[in-house]
C-alpha cells in the first residue's frame, strides 16, 4: 500500500468517520440483541427481518473490501475479466428462485438457528446426519475463517495506511476488537442489523465514484478513446503498463475462456450458495418478502458494484491520458486514485471501503464460528438448552475474533495462502447439500455425506497442492472447479444409487419441498 | 407447466452433468461455448425451485423465466462473438461509448438480469409463492406436527 500525505487533521477525520461507522454498528448490536428472544434468533437470525434490512445486509455481506481495492485492481491490469463476477446484482433472486421458498419453509418445521439445522431436518428421514453435519461445519469453518482473516488483515491494513505509526496489530485490534464486541452483544441479528447499515453506506460512497467517472472523466466514451490506440505508459520507476481495447470486452485479456466462464458460473450459480444468500432465506419474516429482498440487494449490489468498476475505469481513463502516473501494483490503483481526488473522497473511500470490510468481516465471524460452537458440538450429541446456545455461541464468536486478529496481525502469510479458501471451498458443500438437494426430493443422506466428504477432502487437497506443493492445475482452472464438480457429481449419483423403496420422507419436508 | 418429480430427477442429473462437462469443456478449449450451458442450468435450477405440486405457474415461467433465459443467451452470444472477433484490435464500432462486447455485459446480461429476474420475480411474486399457499402450507405442517 503507498504511503499517504494525509496531515494530522485530515487523518483526525477519517478516523471520526470509521469509528462513526463502528459506533453505529455497536448501538445497532445492542439494539438488535433486543430481538433475540431465542437462540434461533441470536445464531441465525431466524424469522426476524422484512425485506430491506435482509437485501441490503445481503449487499454489505457480499461485497468486501477486496472489491474495492483487488477487484479495482485487476480490472485495471486485466480489463473486464473480473468486472463480470462483480456484477452478481440479479443472483440474489436467482438464489431466491432455486430454494429460497424451499429453505424458508424447512425453518418454519422445527426451530432453525443454523444452516447445520437445516440439513438436519432435510436429512435425517434417509439417515444419520452426523458425519454430513460434521463435514460440513468443518468446512464451512475453513471457507469462513479464511475470509475473515482476509477482511482482517485488509482493515488493518487500511488503518496502517492511515496511521503509519500504529502497527498492524493494533489496528486489527481496534477495529476487529470493535466488530467482534458488536457481533458477540447481538448475534447473528446484530450482525444483520449493522450490515444492513454498512450496506447504505457503500451505496451513498458508491455515488460519489460513479458521478465522477460518468459525468467529470466522460464516461465509457472516454473509456474508449483512452485506450483505443493500445497506449503504453511508463512509470517513474521505469514499468511499462500496454492498455488494449481488448480489456474491454466483456472478458477483458481472457484468450482461452477458462477463467471467463469460471467467474461466469460462479456468480450465477454460486451466489446462491454464500451464506450471504442462504442465511437470509430463513432471516426473512414470510418467504413473500424474499423477491423484495432479492430486488434490494439487486438494485444496492448494481451501485455498489459499478461505483468500484467506476475506480478502474476511470484510472484507464486518468492513466493513459498522463493524468495520474501508470500503477505498477494492482492493490495501489485505488489509492492512486483517491489520491488524485483529493482529501474529501478520500473520507469517502475509507468510509465505503471499511464499511464493506466489517460487514463482511461479521457475516463470516458468526457463521464460522457457529459451524463450530453449533453445529459442530450439536453433530457430536452435545446437548444444549437455548441460554447455554447463546453463551456458547457468543463464546465462540468472542474466540474465533481473537484467532482471526491474531493471524491477520502476526502472519500475513499465513492470510495471504489460505485466501484461496473462500468462495469457492463455500460453494463446493453449499451447492449439492442445499442448492440441489433442498429442491429434489432424492437426495439422501448417504448422498450428501459423501458430497460433504468429497468437498471437505478437495478443499483440503486442492489447498496442499496448489499452495503448499505449488501444483499448476491444467489450462490453469481454478481447483475449486474440480472440487465443486466432483462434490455435486458425487452427492446426485451416490443419492440416486442408494436410494431404497422404503426411503420417506417426514410428511412436513415433502410439503416444503413440494408447495 | 408440469414439473414432476421425474422431471425433479432429470434436473438434478443435469446439474451433475453441467458441471462435469464445464470441467470437461475448459480441458478440450471450448470454454467459451459451455457458457450458453451454464443459463439452462440456471434455468432449470429455477424451475425446481419454482414448482408448487408439480406445475410452474405460466405466467412465472414466461417472466422472469424464459425471458430472462433468453436475454442471459443473447448477451453470452454477444459478449463471446465480439470478444472473440475484435481480440486486440479496437472494434471498428462503438455502442453507448462502449466496446460491443462490453455492451453486451453491462447493458443486456447485467441491467437485463436485473430487470428480469429481480424486477420479475418481484413483480410476479404472488406465482411464485402467495399468501395462501404459505397459509396452507402452514397448516398443513401445523396439522403433521400433530399427528407426528
Amino acid at each position: 500500500m503507498t504511503t499517504n500525505t494525509l496531515n494530522s487533521t485530515q487523518t483526525a477525520v477519517i478516523l471520526g468517520a470509521i469509528f462513526l461507522i463502528l459506533g453505529i454498528s455497536i448501538v445497532l448490536g445492542i439494539i438488535a440483541n433486543r430481538k433475540n428472544k431465542t437462540a434461533a434468533q441470536f445464531v441465525g437470525a431466524a424469522k426476524s427481518w422484512g425485506p430491506l434490512a435482509t437485501g441490503l445486509s445481503s449487499t454489505a455481506a457480499m461485497a468486501s473490501g477486496w472489491l474495492y481495492v483487488g477487484t479495482v485492481g485487476n480490472v485495471y491490469m486485466n480489463g473486464n475479466l473480473m468486472a463480470i463476477y462483480t456484477y452478481l446484482s440479479f443472483c440474489f433472486s436467482l438464489g431466491f428462485l432455486y430454494v429460497g421458498k424451499r429453505v424458508r419453509a424447512i425453518a418454519e418445521i422445527e426451530e432453525i438457528s443454523t444452516l447445520g439445522d437445516i440439513l438436519e431436518v432435510r436429512y435425517r428421514d434417509s439417515g444419520n446426519t452426523r458425519k454430513l453435519r460434521i463435514f460440513y461445519a468443518i468446512t464451512i469453518f475453513i471457507g469462513c475463517f479464511s475470509y475473515l482473516g482476509a477482511q482482517i488483515s485488509a482493515g488493518g491494513g487500511l488503518m496502517t495506511y492511515l496511521f503509519p505509526e500504529w502497527s498492524k496489530f493494533l489496528g486489527c485490534a481496534v477495529i476487529f476488537g470493535a466488530v467482534t464486541i458488536y457481533v458477540a452483544i447481538g448475534g447473528e441479528n446484530g450482525g444483520l442489523l449493522s450490515q444492513a447499515f454498512q450496506g447504505a453506506v457503500m451505496v451513498v460512497c458508491g455515488f460519489v465514484f460513479i458521478f465522477m467517472f460518468l459525468f467529470e472523466f466522460g464516461g465509457f466514451s472516454a473509456l474508449s478513446a483512452a485506450i483505443e490506440s493500445s497506449p503504453t505508459v511508463t512509470d517513474a520507476a521505469g514499468n511499462s503498463k500496454t492498455f488494449s481495447p481488448m480489456m474491454m470486452t466483456a472478458f477483458g485479456i481472457d484468450y482461452t475462456g477458462v477463467q471467463s466462464l469460471t467467474y461466469l458460473m460462479c456468480p450465477v450459480i454460486g451466489v446462491a450458495c454464500q451464506p450471504s444468500a442462504l442465511t437470509r432465506m430463513y432471516a426473512v419474516k414470510k418467504p413473500q418478502d424474499l423477491p423484495r429482498a432479492g430486488l434490494t440487494s439487486a438494485i444496492s449490489q448494481a451501485l455498489v458494484a459499478f461505483s468500484a468498476m467506476s475506480i478502474a475505469f476511470a484510472m484507464l481513463i486518468l492513466v493513459p491520458t498522463g493524468q495520474v502516473p501508470a500503477v505498477a501494483v494492482a492493490d495501489q490503483v485505488t489509492w492512486s486514485y483517491i489520491g488524485y481526488l483529493g482529501f474529501g473522497i478520500q473520507v469517502i473511500t475509507c468510509a465505503g471501503i471499511m464499511a464493506g470490510i466489517i460487514s463482511s468481516a461479521s457475516m463470516y465471524m458468526t457463521v464460522g464460528a457457529n459451524a463450530i460452537a453449533i453445529d459442530l458440538l450439536g453433530a457430536l450429541n452435545v446437548k444444549m438448552n437455548d441460554r447455554q446456545k447463546i453463551n456458547i455461541s457468543r463464546a465462540a464468536i468472542i474466540i474465533v475474533g481473537i484467532c482471526g486478529i491474531l493471524m491477520a496481525a502476526l502472519s500475513s502469510d499465513t492470510v495471504a495462502i489460505i485466501a484461496s479458501l473462500g468462495w469457492g471451498t463455500i460453494m463446493s458443500i453449499t451447492l449439492p447439500l442445499f442448492i440441489i438437494g433442498c429442491g429434489w426430493k432424492k437426495a439422501n443422506c448417504k448422498g450428501m455425506t459423501a458430497a460433504a466428504f468429497v468437498a471437505m477432502v478437495g478443499n483440503i487437497l486442492g489447498f496442499v497442492t496448489t499452495q503448499l506443493m505449488g501444483v499448476v492445475y491444467p489450462k490453469q482452472m481454478p481447483w475449486y472447479m474440480w472440487v465443486i464438480m466432483l462434490s455435486v457429481a458425487v452427492g446426485v449419483f451416490v443419492s440416486i444409487g442408494t436410494q431404497k423403496q422404503s426411503e420417506r420422507l417426514d410428511p412436513r419436508v415433502e410439503a416444503a419441498l413440494s408447495f | 407447466m408440469t414439473v414432476s418429480d421425474k422431471a425433479s430427477d432429470g434436473i438434478a442429473i443435469f446439474q451433475a452433468i453441467g458441471w462435469i462437462g464445464a470441467v470437461a469443456a475448459c480441458m478440450l478449449d471450448f470454454a467459451w461455448a459451455w457458457m450458453f450451458v451454464v443459463g439452462f442450468m440456471a434455468f432449470t435450477l429455477c424451475l425446481n425451485g419454482c414448482r408448487s405440486y408439480g406445475r410452474v405457474n405460466k405466467k412465472l415461467l414466461i417472466y422472469p423465466l424464459l425471458i430472462w433465459l433468453i436475454v442471459y443467451l443473447i448477451s453470452v452470444a454477444g459478449m463471446v462473438y465480439y470478444h472473440l472477433h475484435f481480440g486486440d484490435s479496437a472494434p471498428t464500432f462503438y455502442i453507448l461509448g462502449q466496446h460491443p462486447s462490453g455492451f453486451f455485459m453491462h447493458v443486456v446480461y447485467w441491467i437485463g438480469g436485473i430487470l428480469t429476474i429481480s424486477v420479475g420475480l418481484a413483480v410476479n411474486s404472488q406465482y411464485w409463492c402467495s399468501e395462501k399457499q404459505w397459509d396452507d402450507f402452514v397448516k398443513l405442517i401445523g396439522k403433521g406436527a400433530e399427528a407426528a
